[in-house]
């Protein structure tokens, strides 16, 4: 039989079971890569959460680092001074920049008048009708509520929510777009209640946001700041900002800590820390959040 | 003989029939058990990290808002710090706070955030996570979290069986040293560590989340 077949015209179909198998085959492979592709992806989703909670550690080590240089005594030479200066440090090898920031150096939310409020708004690109009219947004904002329990009709939108408790409250306000937001949230505090900024400590962008300031006064005075500092000389105030100068320390400091491993995974942490002195209690965190990527510039102001 | 093949095409016989369809059938066994076999453990293994990576997600937004909640007081009653200010407030079955949420799932600002368990059809439960921006916030009780104002509540997982917070440290008032309490009366002060208990239908459960809160409320709260 096996002789008469092999001669035979209907010999392909004999090859059935053969394409069956192959079929088979192909149906396998496609499935094992494909799940072979889908758990690997989910390897390296879990990598980099591993890398990510490693990069949390080490910003959340670089945090207590800046706590503790806070505390040791602002007298020493050697201290890390909370003055916005980066400093660079290694834990387990890799680095964490930590950035010690008075909040002093920072526009007051509550304390701020609306002149300030206004050229810190036109300064981040909002334009002057509107940075005028998002100004008085502002404070009739933070105006204290209404006594009574709220019973009264509000006029208009525009109801008195008290003072500002959080930065994050920032984002409520009607006219506060998130990427105005985003550009806003590193010039701006709700901790000091001062009118004004300490120019002396005051990061290059807080003092544009000041009135009377150009940016080109504002750069050359950093400038001229950071060179004092290198000499561990004393820093005197910027002239040109008047009124809006506040020569003191509050003793609320924000302490950022941003770590970065080789790979690209980050993880940027910001405490806001008040020291008090008391040796019970020496800090007290008053606000613990992680920070995100700042925008591009090419994302447009609202 | 080799002349006659294509006139004489001489049948199979049976036997030759029955092991030619027996040979067939058993690799079509083979076949198509290996394809089930395979088909089944991808749908297995792809429902696998499905659930992981939403345990990963779900995790990391739950330590992500604990860990950064705010101290806030509600509008209501200026005159009453204690009594309005919501630090944690917590019992075996729900968790309350204020934290900011990120701006990809709200509108942003500060909201108040209740995680606890909520009734689905079928019977089945889900852990919930209701919210309500605090400019608008009524005060809902921890028992009823649910407020006219609040947005729609977010599913976090479904087929819950068993959920359960614990607070470990010393509320205000106690002489008790810090230990695991099923609830937190204290507003006022943060917990040392917060822990959430979590299990599903068909007896798969997550490993605890333990989140460290750093704020201190009190503080935070009493800064003008």
């Amino acid at each position: 039989m096996t002789d008469n077949s092999a001669l035979c015209p209907q010999t392909r179909q004999h090859g059935i079971a053969l394409i069956l198998v192959l079929w088979v085959l192909v149906l396998l492979t496609i499935i094992a890569g494909s799940f072979a592709y889908s758990v690997h992806s989910s390897t390296q989703m879990a990598a980099n959460a591993i890398e990510t909670a490693k990069a949390q550690s080490l910003a959340d080590g670089g945090v207590s680092r800046g706590i503790f240089e806070l505390l040791s005594g602002q007298a020493a030479p050697t201290a890390w001074k909370a003055n916005g200066q980066t400093h660079l440090m290694q834990l387990d090898g890799q680095d964490i920049a930590v950035t010690l920031t008075d909040e002093s150096g920072k526009i007051d939310l509550n304390g701020a008048p609306a002149a300030l409020l206004t050229s810190m708004l036109q300064s981040v690109g909002v334009d002057p009708d509107h940075a005028e009219l998002l100004a008085q947004t502002l404070v009739g904002w933070r105006a204290p509520p209404p006594t009574g329990a709220g019973l009264q009709p509000q006029l208009g939108a525009l109801a008195a929510h008290g003072p500002f408790r959080s930065i994050e409250e920032l984002q409520q306000v009607p006219g506060v777009t998130p990427q105005l937001f985003q550009r806003l949230a590193p010039l701006v505090t709700v901790y000091t209640g001062q009118p004004g900024v300490n120019t002396q400590i005051a990061s290059e962008a807080v003092l544009q946001a000041l009135p009377g300031v150009s940016p080109a006064i504002a750069s050359a005075y950093a400038q001229q700041r950071a060179a004092l500092w290198q000499t561990k000389q004393a820093v005197p105030s910027l002239v040109q900002a008047g009124t809006y100068n506040v020569a003191a320390l509050s003793g609320v400091v924000s302490v950022l800590a941003q770590a970065s491993l080789a790979n690209g995974v980050g993880f940027s942490r910001e405490a806001v820390v008040r020291i008090t002195g008391q040796p019970a209690q020496p800090y007290q965190i008053l606000s613990w959040r992680e920070v995100y990527p700042a925008p591009t510039p090419a994302d447009s102001p609202g | 003989m080799k002349r006659k093949t294509h006139v004489m095409q001489r049948g199979l016989t049976l036997l030759e029939m029955m092991i030619a369809l027996l040979l067939l059938s058993m690799l079509l066994m083979l076949l198509f058990g290996g394809l089930r076999l395979a088909s089944s453990s991808w749908d297995r293994g792809s429902a696998f990290t499905d659930q992981v990576s939403q345990m990963q997600l779900v995790e990391n937004f739950m330590r992500r808002e604990i860990s950064q909640a705010a101290a806030y007081r509600l509008q209501q009653d200026p005159q009453d710090p204690k009594a309005v200010l919501l630090g944690y407030q917590g019992s075996a079955k729900r968790l309350r706070f204020v934290a900011p949420m990120p701006q990809a799932a709200a509108k942003g600002g500060l909201y108040v955030l209740t995680f606890g368990l909520s009734q689905q059809e079928g019977g089945q439960q889900a852990l919930t996570l209701w919210r309500e921006p605090t400019d608008k916030a009524g005060s809902p009780s921890l028992a009823n979290p649910e407020n006219e104002a609040a947005d729609a509540p977010v599913i976090l997982a479904r087929h819950v069986s068993h959920l359960e917070f614990s607070y470990y440290g010393v509320p205000a008032g106690s002489t008790q040293p810090a230990t695991w309490l099923p609830d937190w009366p204290d507003n006022q002060n943060a917990p040392q560590l917060i822990k959430m208990k979590i299990a599903f239908d068909g007896g798969a459960s997550w490993p605890d989340l333990v989140v460290a809160p750093r704020v201190d409320m009190a503080a935070a709260a009493n800064v003008r």
